[in-house]
């Protein structure tokens, strides 16, 4: 090694134990704290450019002035409203409305976790989507994930994590699930065989160390979050579709239109096939979920009704069963149940039936703004988003 | 990530390939000195190249799905430092930026404290032109051999020993050392 060789290295490692020394690497939360504040500030730069150039537009021809009409306000969609008395105009349960851009207003489209509130963001088009955590402690997004095209589901997991699948083919792009993590990172990427004919994923559950996903084609696949090996679970032809998938003593539970079954959560082998009558009180199932100690499942009743069925979640029997009425005009709407520990809720379209946990009343009815959307119970509330004004509405069921 | 061929349906359902991205915070840990050091070799502020780092961390952490499957991410962040840590107006913009953020705090702002021969070695790289003073940054900061150092560059293996050869011997002339041009580049 020559003298100037000696002396770059010597230079350089000086350099990078004094860069150590100096400057910890700063936190990822803080690096896009900084950034978002130093776009703001961006943004204050060039508004006040504007009015500067105006101003000295102005004076420079005060003939104009009489003909420049005020701009419109353009103030920033509400963003959040975090105190009482909630959204203007909307139901006084309604605590806050969270600004996320468009939605994909399919069913799956919000999830609660450990880690909040996930909401996926434009996903279900042509163009990048985005995943993003609603903090439910301050009703702000606090991490957001480019995505790609065509995801039409979100699940949360127990470690604070959630998984979505992009298996709708598109061109020249992999079909996977991505694991996401509290900070918006994807640290996890699984390829994933494609649904074919044009089917979308109906149903995703994450629970027995594996993501479970149900598509409109009739298949339902087991993926190991660990190995990454996916295994395609056989189902009863006759039931399908998969209308739901939740997970309740100690079992997965898939929920098909016109049936029940329960599944060993470490290979998918069917342990149990539901045959209770009283499930023909749902004539037509749409979506099942677990919570309050018990399974959930709800459908279309008869010509004036939906049903919520309140069932065993060891035995999958009928232990209650709830009328939800429907106006005409509410016919073809798609009723999904979400649930936690404490809370039950349907949601059809505009409205959110608040359901008691013993499944005996329907303790409280919300009418929401917009049309269809998903539903998801956690951090102390229920979300539901709402595509047409792309935001994610925040109820307190408790209240009132 | 692809998955394998051939076989029936099932088989290919039941065998994939994984192939995962690191993780972004493991990279980020192990990068991020080097990245601002490497910021710093080129640039000459230790403000405006913690910025210019910070910058390049957050775009591969918005594009990690893709970034991080790239075969060197680490290469992918530095082109970006690269191309940010050279632009004079943003690196006096970075500087104003920290002095009214330290306008608070106790003592005087200041820079890296490094040694002086080292302050004037970095202060002579910078005075190189860029591709030379990149492949310069990396050879020494970095390590790396001329065949990475040609593929970050985006040229031959021939063209980056030229670069070498020739960085070290202005280096050497600036800095008052035995030449180094007679002895190869590495």
């Amino acid at each position: 090694m020559n003298g100037i060789d000696r002396r770059g290295r010597h230079a350089a490692a000086a350099l990078l134990e004094a860069g150590e020394r100096l400057a910890p690497a700063p936190e990822l939360g803080e690096l896009r704290r900084r950034r978002r504040r130093r776009s703001l500030a961006r943004g204050g730069l060039a508004a006040a450019a504007v009015v500067v150039v105006a101003a000295l537009v102005g004076q420079a021809m005060p003939a104009l002035r009489s003909s420049v009409t005020p701009p419109p306000d353009q103030a920033a969609p509400t963003a959040t409203t975090r105190a009482w008395p909630g959204v203007p105009g909307l139901d006084p349960r309604v605590r806050d409305a969270i600004a996320t851009g468009p939605a994909c207003g399919c069913a799956g489209d919000v999830a609660g976790g450990p880690a909040g509130v996930w909401v996926l963001r434009g996903a279900r088009g042509a163009q990048r989507g985005r995943l993003l955590r609603v903090d439910p402690r301050t009703d702000e997004v606090v991490a957001g994930t480019p995505i790609l095209p065509r995801v039409s589901y979100v699940g949360a997991a127990g470690d604070g994590t959630a998984w979505v699948a992009r298996l709708e083919p598109t061109v020249g792009e992999d079909e996977e699930l991505l694991q996401v993590d509290a900070a918006g990172v994807i640290v996890k990427a699984i390829p994933v065989p494609a649904i074919e004919n044009g089917g979308r994923v109906a149903a995703m559950l994450v629970a027995g160390g594996a993501v479970w996903i149900a598509d409109s084609a009739g298949r339902l696949l087991r993926v190991d979050t660990i190995s990454g090996q996916v295994r395609t679970v056989p189902t009863a032809r006759w039931l399908r579709p998969v209308v739901g998938l939740a997970a309740a003593g100690g079992s997965v539970w898939v929920g098909f239109r016109h049936g029940l079954q329960r599944l060993d959560p470490s290979d998918g082998r069917v342990t149990l096939q539901v045959s209770d009558p009283a499930l023909r009180q749902v004539n037509s199932a749409e979506s099942l979920a677990a919570g309050a100690g018990a399974l959930w499942m709800a459908g279309v009743g008869d010509e004036m009704s939906d049903r919520l069925l309140r069932l065993d979640p060891v035995s999958g029997r009928v232990v209650a069963s709830l009328e939800l009425r429907r106006a005409v005009w509410e016919a073809r709407r798609r009723s999904v149940v979400a649930a936690d520990e404490r809370t039950v809720v349907v949601r059809r379209g505009p409205g959110l039936f608040l359901v008691a946990g013993d499944g005996s009343r329907v303790r409280g009815y919300v009418e929401l703004p917009g049309s269809d959307g998903g539903v998801a119970v956690g951090g102390g509330a229920v979300w539901a988003t709402d595509p047409d004004r792309q935001r994610v509405l925040r109820i307190e069921a408790d209240r009132g | 990530m692809r998955r394998a061929e051939g076989g029936t349906a099932a088989e290919r359902e039941e065998t994939v390939v994984v192939r995962l991205p690191e993780r972004f915070e493991q990279f980020y840990e192990r990068e991020y000195h080097r990245v601002v050091s490497f910021a710093y070799a080129l640039g000459g502020s230790w403000w405006a190249a913690e910025d210019a780092a910070q910058e390049a961390f957050l775009r591969a952490h918005r594009d990690w799905e893709r970034v991080g499957r790239y075969q060197q991410p680490g290469a992918w962040v530095r082109r970006v430092v690269a191309n940010l840590a050279v632009s004079a107006f943003r690196r006096r913009l970075v500087e104003a930026r920290a002095l009214v953020r330290l306008a608070g705090r106790a003592g005087t702002v200041q820079d890296l404290p490094l040694p002086p021969e080292t302050v004037d070695f970095w202060r002579a790289v910078r005075a190189l032109p860029p591709r030379q003073r990149q492949a310069v940054a990396l050879f020494y900061l970095e390590d790396w051999p001329t065949t990475e150092i040609a593929r970050y560059l985006g040229c031959s293996e021939a063209t980056v020993r030229g670069h070498l050869h020739r960085g070290r011997h202005a280096l050497a002339r600036r800095l008052g050392e035995p030449d180094a041009s007679e002895e190869g580049s590495g």
